[in-house]
Formats: C-alpha cells, sequence, structure tokens
C-alpha cells in the first residue's frame, strides 16, 4: 500500500499530476524552495514548541513583508505604521525591558550574525534598481560575506536586493499556489508598471507579457526580495563585531539591534531550526551547550574559528602542583647533545648512577643479612631521595622528575603489571610518569598521543633498552614497525650508533611475534610493541638492579617460565610476519609476504591497465 | 636514499577517508628522525658482515628478479622504511652505459687529461643504491615519486635517478651510491663556516626542487646525504613529496590581511569572545564534524607551523621551515631539537619557543583559533640567541647579570638566516631562492675568520 503512494509522494510536481496543486499548496506553503522543503521537515521532526514557532515565523516573514511593500520607500500610512506595531510588539517591548532581555537578546544577535555569516556564501545576488554610487558598498559589503552577485537575473539567484517597492507575498501566494512551472502565467498579476506611488496592488488583467518586473519574477520563483535598507542592516549588523570590542560592542549591537533584531529575528528562529536540522554538521559552539566538554585543566585548544570543522587539536593536562612537573612539552636542562625537551636522558643517566650506588648499598646490605623485604616503590623513594640530597648540580625541576620516573618506574615493576598481557588494550599502558596525575583525567581521546606516543618512548627506547638487552634476529618489518613507532626516538641519543640502534630493534622483534593475530592498524602495532616491549625492559632492569629482593626471586621464576613460553613461540612462527597495508588492495594485511602472493594482488600485479601510466614513465627512464 | 615510506603515505590515502581521522598521528609520520639508520652511511667495513637475515634477504631478492642478475651484485641492505628497502649494490655494467648522473666522474674527468679520460676504467667498482618500492605501495605513488626526481634529473644537489624498471608489481630504482656520513656524527661539531657549505648545498638543492614547483615535504638530516669532506650534498627521497597546489582548498593565510581580519572579526570565535572573554572553552564531546582536510606528511619535529595547523594551501615554504629546524640543530648542537611525539606537542615545543603570542597570531592566519593556559609558556617565548647560548651551556652570569659568553658574530649571522628560516608566516619566510643571496649562505666557501678568534671579536664589540 504505502508502496503505491510513494511514488505520487515522491513526485509531487510532476507536470501532469492530479496532485500537484495540492501537495505543494500543502506542503511548501509558498516557496519551493529547499530551504521551505526544510522547513516542512522541520515542522515533522520538532517538538510542538517549535513547530508553533517555525509557523509562527513563517506567518511573520509574510506579514512583515507585505508591511515593507506596503510602507514603500517611506510614506508609510500611520495606519500601517500601527499594524506594523501591533503586528511586532517584542521589539518594543525589548527596548523597555532593555535590561532584562540584554543576555537574550546578545545571544540572538550572535546566533543570528553566526547564521548569517554561514549562509551568505550560498547567495547568489541580483541589484535591481540600486543607484550606482550605492552599488560598489553594496556589492563590496556582499562579496565580504562570501556571497556572490549575479550581473543577470536567473533562476539561480536567490535574493532579489531592491529599493523599489517589493511585490506582495499575499497576492503572489496565489500565483504560487500554482508555481513556476504553472501553466497559468503568474505574470499575470503584473503590477510593475504602477509602481511609483501606486505600491498597493492593482490587478491587471491584460495579458501576459514577455517583459516581466524582475521582482514580480523574483517572487515567482521563490527568491528572497530584500530592501536596500533590509540588506544594510543586515551587513551593519553583520560587520558590528569588527568595530565594536568587548563589553561596549554588545551594547552597540544592542541599541542598534532596537531596530535590526525585529527584522533579523524571524530569519533567526528559521534558520535556527535549520541549523538544528542540519545537525551538528555546522554545529556552532555558542548554540550547543549540552555535548560540551569543558577544559579541566591545562590545555590546549586549537579550533576553527568558524567551527566548521573538528577542532585540530585538543589535549587537556592535569594540574600538577608545580608546572614543571606538567607532561607538556617543556625546555629543560638536559645533556649537551641531547633533546631539550625530553627531559628524560638526565634522570635516566642519573638513575643508572643511582642504581650502582643502590646495588652496592644492597650488596652490603645483603651480605649483613639485615635488609627487610621491601617494596621497589620504597626502594625507588629513597633511591631517589638520596639521589636528591646528593647531586645538587641538576636543576630542581630535574630531580624532581627523577623522582617521578622512580616512582614510576616502581609502578610499573609491580609484579601484576609486568605481567599484562601482549594483547591488552592500550589502555593498561602503564604510566610511565606522573601516574597519579592522568589518573584522574578524562581517557585521553584514543590514537592522540597523550598517552600512548608521549610516554611509551620512556621506557620503550629509554636508557634501559640502550644499555643492553640483546635479543634476536630482525627483519625489516620488525625494524619498520619500530621506526613507524614514534616509540623509538627520545631516548636514543644523538650519536647513537647503528649497532645500538639494532639492538633496540631486537626488543622489538622478540615482542613482535607474539602479537601478530589481528592488526587492526599499524597504530595498534605500535602500542602492542611498545606494550609488549614493556616486559624484556623490566626484566633487565630487575637482572641488573634488584637481584637481591625476595619478590625479584619469584618474578624471576616467572620470567623463566615465560622466557620458555617465548621460545617456544618463536620455534613455532619460523617467519616472522610482516603486517601492513597494501594500497593496492586497500587492505591490511598480517603478514606481508602472504598477502603478495593473495589471490587479490596476484589480480593487481598482473593486470597491466594498472601499470600503463607508470610504463610510460619507465620507458623514459631506461638506462643509457 | 631514504627509503621509509609508507606509512605517511597511507595517511594520504586515508585522510580523505573521516574514519580514519584517529590514525592520522602516525600515518602521517615519516621515519623518525633519530630512529633512521642512515642509509647509504654504510661505511666499508659494514659492508663485509652481512647479517644473515639479510643476505637471505637479498638471495631472495635477486632470484625474484632476474632483471637485476649480471647488472648489479647486492652488497648490502643499507636503508629501509615501510615502503621500501634500499640495498648498496656494485654496478657491474657501468661502463656500457653514459652515467651521466655521476657527478664524480663527471668532476673528476674535467680535471683529468683526456688520455686518462679515455682510458677505460672498469677497474673500480662503482657502486649504486638499488631501492626496492615494497609491492604494496600504489603505482601512482610509485609514478609520483619516480616522475619528480625524472622533473629533477639535471640538479646536481639532487640524487638523480640512474634508471627504473618493472618486474610485476616490484618497482626498482636505480639511484647512485653517495658517499656521505651520518649527521649524528658531525653535528656537534660543525663550525659555522662548514654551516654555511651545508646549507648552501642543502638551498642550491631546494631552490631548485622549489623552481619546478615541488614541495620535498620532508627536509630532515636523513634526507639530505651531506659529506662534509667535499662539502657536498643530495637531497634524496622524493616519496613524500608533491606538486605545489596539489589538493589545495582556500586557506585564510592566502587573503588579503584586511579580508582576513574581517574574517576573523566576525567569526564565530570572535562573538563567542566577545560574549565571555575569559571563559574557559569547551570542546564537543562527540563531534561529527569533518576533520579539517590537510597534508601532514612529513617528519615529527620538523613540520612547519602551517602544517600543525592543517592549512590547506601549503607552500613551498614548509621545506624552508625544515630547513631552519636543521640549522637550529647545528647552532644548539642538539639533535634532534624537537621531540614532537606528535603534533600538538609539537606545537606546544614551538609555543615554548616563540610565544602563545606569536603562535596564536600563526593560528590565526589559517583560520584556526589557539587557546592554551599551560604555565610554561610566555607570552613572548624566548629568543634563538638566549636558546642558543642555553643548549650550548653558556648562559652562565656574572655578578652583575650579565652574560659571560656571547654568541660569535658568525653565529649570529647565521641565527638571523635561521630566524628567516622560521617566520612563522610562510609568506614572509624566506624562499629558499632568496636564501641562496643571504650574506651566511654566500660566504660558503670563503676562508673565514678563524672561528676561535670570532668569540673575542664578539666579546670586544659588545663592549663598545
Amino acid at each position: 500500500m504505502a508502496g503505491r503512494r510513494v511514488p505520487l509522494a515522491d513526485v509531487p510536481n510532476a507536470a501532469n499530476s492530479p496532485f500537484r496543486a495540492v501537495t505543494v499548496g500543502a506542503t511548501a506553503g509558498k516557496r519551493p524552495r529547499p530551504q521551505s522543503m526544510e522547513q516542512r521537515e522541520l515542522v515533522y521532526g520538532q517538538p510542538p514548541p517549535s513547530k508553533r514557532q517555525v509557523v509562527e515565523t513563517e506567518e511573520s516573514i509574510q506579514r512583515r513583508n507585505i508591511l515593507l511593500k506596503r510602507v514603500g520607500k517611506g510614506q508609510p500610512t500611520t495606519l500601517q505604521r500601527k499594524l506594523e506595531a501591533a503586528r511586532e510588539p517584542k521589539p518594543t517591548q525589548q527596548a523597555v525591558d532593555r535590561q532584562q532581555y540584554n543576555e537574550q537578546t546578545l545571544e540572538h544577535i550572535r546566533q543570528w550574525q553566526n547564521h548569517y555569516k554561514k549562509v551568505f556564501p550560498s547567495f547568489v545576488f541580483y541589484l535591481d534598481s540600486i543607484p550606482s554610487d550605492m552599488k560598489g558598498e553594496v556589492l563590496s559589503g556582499l562579496h565580504a560575506l562570501g556571497a556572490r552577485d549575479d550581473k543577470f537575473f536567473s533562476k539561480s539567484v536567490t535574493h532579489v536586493i531592491t529599493t523599489r517597492p517589493i511585490p506582495p507575498v499575499t497576492s503572489s501566494s496565489s500565483s504560487e499556489a500554482v508555481a513556476p512551472q504553472a501553466t497559468i502565467n503568474p505574470s499575470v498579476l503584473d503590477r510593475s508598471q504602477d509602481h511609483h506611488g501606486q505600491a498597493k496592488g492593482k490587478f491587471s488583467f491584460e495579458p501576459p507579457r514577455k517583459a516581466v518586473d524582475v521582482l514580480q519574477r523574483a517572487r515567482d520563483l521563490g527568491m528572497k526580495i530584500w530592501a536596500l535598507e533590509k540588506l544594510q542592516r543586515i551587513m551593519m549588523t553583520m560587520f558590528d563585531t569588527s568595530t565594536g570590542e568587548g563589553v561596549r560592542h554588545g551594547h552597540d549591537t544592542r541599541t542598534r539591534g532596537a531596530s535590526t533584531v525585529p527584522h533579523g529575528q524571524p530569519d533567526l528562529s528559521t534558520l535556527l531550526q535549520q541549523e538544528k536540522l542540519h545537525g551538528p554538521a555546522d554545529r556552532d559552539v555558542t548554540v550547543a551547550v549540552q555535548e560540551m566538554t569543558q577544559f579541566r585543566g591545562y590545555y590546549i585548544y586549537v579550533h576553527d574559528m568558524d567551527e566548521q570543522t573538528k577542532p585540530v587539536m585538543v589535549r587537556d593536562y592535569a594540574k600538577p602542583e608545580r608546572k614543571e612537573d606538567g607532561q607538556w612539552p617543556q625546555l629543560r636542562a638536559t645533556p649537551a647533545g641531547r633533546c631539550p625537551f625530553v627531559d628524560d636522558q638526565a634522570s635516566a643517566r642519573k638513575l643508572k648512577l643511582q642504581q650502582a650506588k643502590a646495588k652496592q648499598k644492597m650488596l652490603r646490605d645483603q651480605t649483613q643479612a639485615t635488609a627487610a623485604p621491601r617494596t621497589r616503590a620504597a626502594f625507588a623513594m629513597q633511591q631517589a631521595r638520596e639521589q636528591k640530597q646528593g647531586d645538587s648540580r641538576i636543576l630542581t625541576e630535574n630531580n624532581n622528575l627523577a623522582t617521578r620516573r622512580n616512582h614510576a618506574a616502581a609502578t610499573v615493576q609491580n609484579p601484576n603489571e609486568a605481567l599484562v598481557k601482549p594483547l591488552d588494550p592500550p589502555k593498561t599502558i602503564p604510566a610511565k610518569r606522573g601516574s597519579t596525575d592522568t589518573q584522574n583525567l578524562p581517557p585521553p581521546l584514543f590514537g592522540s598521543a597523550q598517552a600512548s606516543l608521549r610516554q611509551l618512548p620512556r621506557i620503550v627506547a629509554g636508557e634501559p633498552i640502550a644499555s643492553g638487552v640483546q635479543p634476536s634476529n630482525v627483519t625489516s618489518a620488525i625494524k619498520s614497525q619500530m621506526i613507524s613507532s614514534t616509540a623509538a626516538a627520545p631516548g636514543a641519543r644523538a650519536g647513537t650508533s647503528r649497532e645500538v640502534t639494532q639492538l633496540k630493534r631486537k626488543v622489538f622483534a622478540k615482542n613482535s611475534a607474539q602479537s601478530t593475530n589481528s592488526i587492526p592498524s599499524s597504530y595498534m602495532n605500535d602500542v602492542r610493541a611498545a606494550i609488549n616491549n614493556d616486559r624484556p625492559v623490566q626484566r633487565k632492569r630487575k637482572a641488573e638492579q634488584l637481584v637481591p629482593i625476595d619478590e625479584d626471586m619469584e618474578d624471576e621464576e616467572e620470567e623463566v617460565k615465560q622466557k620458555v613460553k617465548a621460545t617456544r613461540k618463536k620455534k613455532a612462527v619460523e617467519r616472522e610476519l610482516k603486517p601492513g597495508y597494501c594500497e593496492n588492495c586497500q587492505d591490511k594485511f598480517n603478514d606481508f609476504e602472504e598477502h603478495i602472493l593473495s589471490k587479490k594482488h596476484r589480480k593487481f600485479a598482473t593486470t597491466a591497465d594498472n601499470w600503463t601510466k607508470l610504463d610510460q614513465l619507465l620507458t623514459h627512464l631506461i638506462r643509457i | 636514499m631514504r627509503t621509509q615510506r609508507m606509512a605517511h603515505q597511507q595517511i594520504q590515502i586515508h585522510e580523505d577517508e573521516p574514519l580514519s581521522d584517529e590514525n592520522e598521528t602516525v600515518l602521517d609520520e615519516s621515519r623518525d628522525p633519530l630512529a633512521e639508520s642512515s642509509g647509504c652511511a654504510a661505511s666499508d667495513e659494514s659492508d663485509e658482515e652481512v647479517e644473515e637475515s639479510v643476505a637471505e634477504d637479498m638471495a631472495k631478492f635477486e632470484e625474484s628478479f632476474n632483471e637485476i642478475n649480471g647488472k648489479y651484485r647486492l652488497i648490502n641492505r643499507i636503508g629501509e622504511g615501510t615502503f621500501s628497502t634500499v640495498y648498496k649494490a656494485e654496478d657491474l655494467r657501468y661502463n656500457e652505459f653514459e652515467n651521466t648522473w655521476d657527478y664524480d666522474e663527471r668532476r673528476d674527468s674535467k680535471w683529468s687529461s683526456p688520455r686518462h679520460r679515455n682510458r677505460p676504467q672498469s677497474r673500480k667498482p662503482r657502486f649504486v643504491a638499488i631501492k626496492k618500492i615494497y609491492v604494496t605501495s600504489s603505482p601512482i605513488r610509485i609514478f609520483n615519486e619516480l616522475e619528480l626526481l625524472h622533473d629533477l634529473r639535471d640538479c646536481d644537489s639532487i640524487c638523480p635517478l640512474i634508471t627504473a624498471f618493472r618486474h610485476n608489481d616490484q618497482v626498482i630504482a636505480v639511484l647512485p651510491f653517495f658517499q656521505h656520513r651520518d649527521f649524528r656524527e658531525y653535528f656537534r661539531e660543525m663550525t659555522v663556516s662548514e654551516m654555511r657549505n651545508y646549507f648552501q648545498s642543502l638551498f642550491t638543492a631546494l631552490a631548485a626542487v622549489h623552481h619546478h614547483g615541488i614541495l620535498h615535504r620532508d627536509i630532515k638530516p636523513t634526507n639530505f646525504l651531506y659529506s662534509p669532506k667535499q662539502g657536498r650534498g643530495v637531497l634524496v627521497d622524493f616519496g613524500l613529496a608533491e606538486r605545489e597546489g596539489t589538493d589545495w582548498r582556500q586557506c585564510d593565510c592566502t587573503l588579503e590581511s584586511y579580508e582576513r581580519k574581517s574574517k576573523i572579526a566576525n567569526s564565530v570565535y570572535a562573538s563567542a569572545y566577545v560574549k565571555a572573554p575569559n571563559a574557559v572553552p569547551s570542546y564537543p564531546k562527540q563531534d561529527e564534524r569533518n576533520s579539517r582536510r590537510a597534508n601532514r606528511a612529513g617528519t615529527r619535529g620538523f613540520r612547519a607551523p602551517e602544517v600543525l595547523f592543517k592549512c590547506s594551501q601549503q607552500t613551498t615554504g614548509i621545506d624552508v621551515w625544515s630547513a631552519g629546524v636543521i640549522l637550529l640543530t647545528f647552532l644548539t648542537k642538539r639533535f634532534p631539537f624537537f621531540h614532537s611525539a606528535d603534533d600538538i606537542d609539537a606545537l606546544l615545543e614551538l609555543t615554548a619557543i616563540f610565544g602563545r603570542k606569536r603562535m596564536r597570531d600563526a593560528a590565526l592566519l589559517h583560520g584556526q583559533i589557539m587557546e592554551t593556559n599551560i604555565p610554561s609558556y610566555s607570552d613572548v617565548g624566548h629568543s634563538f640567541e638566549k636558546i642558543i647560548l642555553w643548549s650550548t651551556d653558556r648562559s652562565r652570569k656574572d655578578n652583575r647579570g650579565n652574560r659571560v659568553e656571547e654568541l660569535s658574530k658568525d653565529e649570529k649571522e647565521a641565527m638571523s638566516f635561521m630566524e628567516r628560516c622560521f617566520e612563522l608566516n610562510p609568506e614572509r619566510r624566506i624562499t629558499a631562492k632568496e636564501a641562496l643571496m643571504h650574506p651566511f649562505v654566500t660566504k660558503a666557501g670563503e676562508e673565514s675568520g678563524e672561528e676561535d678568534m670570532v668569540d673575542l671579536v664578539g666579546n670586544v664589540e659588545d663592549d663598545y
């Protein structure tokens, strides 16, 4: 049943449709333009109050237009004035209760401005009988707002600006019922000849003529017709922001708004409704409030000034007690040759010294057999304390960082965390530093570098690796994995030898074998590789530093088990998988070798058409 | 011959899909500046020791690609990335070809006697770099890189393409093997006069690239193979390069400044600001708007601010910026200077140096509002003089608070040149062509006053 109805609904304007007039009348009201379609949908889509508003708006536009038209160019009758005043009581009231409505009004103006700013570029203006001295000004204003002007009147025009009286909507509404493609020529109603003085439409019963007045034509085509004054008011309001500043500006707008707003407002509300219709795609920050997240800490926010696109950068850093503890990049005193934005190296080096010192001390303690089992955290904290007292040459902020680092190290070394499964989601990435700070924050956007990229490197390519885990083979895949991961960078001291770099790769090699299940993206690979990497690093550190501690003995048993497991696994997977993305198949793959032999890929490779353009170039590159 | 393409190349594809937005950060990253082993740096001793896995790999390669047999003998794998692998190879049939690409040969033969020139030089092994482009790269991408290289074939500062060929989906590019040193080995010892040579060579290359309307997009030390001994370098890896104007969409930075001002004044932000100048900003929780689209391919730490702000009309100026970063590395003797784990960090690092105000202005150029309350950054940032002194541990002050050490005159000249590369407004940034006329560069090759003396001169001058 419904199926049978659809065609009718779909083709309301089919020339011969008996439903045509009805449909048009029922839906579009008066204008068969897209805009009115939107409004129609909106009527259905919105809760009752909005609907009412829209209806009112429509009416008020019409009414106003009539008034405008009737008022003509400066000789309004007293009756008309009264009428206008009666029909549009808002402005007066607003003027009276100015203080009270201050905020609302301002808000409205702003919304109105914003909206117009957005829609203007889609407007095409046609200037009708505008004095030439005004023309330039008007045009430059239009262009500044992104609109276009057409020298010739055509269907593409959306707005006609005129100094002449505007033909009434009421009369045209009858003609519009028959709409543009009507068989009855609407120009029957032409009144263009007598616009001087006698603006009120006299119906002419002359037969339709070819030379139809532009305004009437525009009306029939559903274009908007604006009096020049209206356009000027709009532009004045649009450009208003530029002149005013701060609060004063607001007042300006408002006082001028006494005249501006009432005319703008009906448009505003329809437009606002439309905006709701468009959805968040052209969301306006000043409008939508409910789904916003406010920054809580120290933030960096880079966003489009017109809110047309997603923000380019959004990050909220926890507020540390001291700004030096902040996790955002800051210039730090680092050893010569090293990146001044990475605090890691200095502390890492110190850590090493400490460790050596601590090891001695621990050995001593152990031989005396007096050492009570301590947590690593306590141990690390103590190291930090010792170190803090000892080394006075280092800047305070670095001292502090050392502390944090040790603390973080303790967190990581917690046996439970150390055994985190390789494929756990990124949230399990142990906080490398300032762990307590981050926990209070809303989870970082996935894919932002906040949690992973910026922190992972601390461990992955931190000093521990450089000083020597040396697992086995490396392939290009592993290498590239490591390379594409930002993880590799910060630790590496400039001047690090190739060998050392390769050692780092090997760390990855060892772990990547375990992470071959499903590879959603290279990003995930990086994350995983980095996560995986935590283990050997810790292991090594443990071995180096904390052998005598009881906890570690337990750990080491586990470690042995794991090692066995790992080696077994490695034997099983003889050839390492190289995950990646194939541009030609537009597929992600788990294994390069496998993929390039796949049917799909072979098909691409052997289809000559794919290579014709490249081959043409290659003929120029033959060696001579 | 750098090879690391893939990740970022993926990006370019992905960036058109709104869904892949979250991957962006990683995907358009060229290889990390530090992670890269400097491919062609392979010195002789490393030729000897070929890892087993590499040997296997090479054997497999030769087997699968018959065309290289008899023409080239693979020696070692010298670089690899996600989109290609580079091998050092001996060019077995060197003498059968014209070899106009061989700069060294041309130079040598210019000075040798005709008799000597005619003598066949078969004894000397000739090396090339063979770039095996992974079959997962699209033909369009490969075409792009090879075509750009072909366009640039006549510039000595750009690594020329000797030849390229295809077997099914496997494409091989043969490039000269350029003997150079790993940047990390020498950047801390660079004197200013050596820097002049370096940048003369680099900017000669850039001027040629830009003259052809091409953006390299990935200027960094590892892509400029420099031989301090020869005082000459070649620009490599055009895997990210593109023609200027590719995929441009109007960006506010191309507007006249008054137009831009009016746009800014009428922006949504401006009106929101008027309403609540001190409001803490908020952002949509679930943002369904499109991402701003812009090519961000490049290497972290070397991206120009307009790349970070996603300018949609990026110019050759982005390469000049990256070159400036290299100079900063030399002057501060820090590598990498910028850590830039991601674009946000990159921007904040720039903010730490340039200050909030200038960065805000730079953002506005591209229609972006930058708001931050991070306390570590001042409004005006730091002068480069201060940063250089600080980075090189020369920032001590005497009792009266005066600096004990100063930048040398040469350093100051280098610094002023660098500042021209670091114009935040790409339009005002020095162009490669102009750079070649800057005193810092024009004095290259001159026997400048002994570096040691310059310090004294600098101090004396400051007493005046």
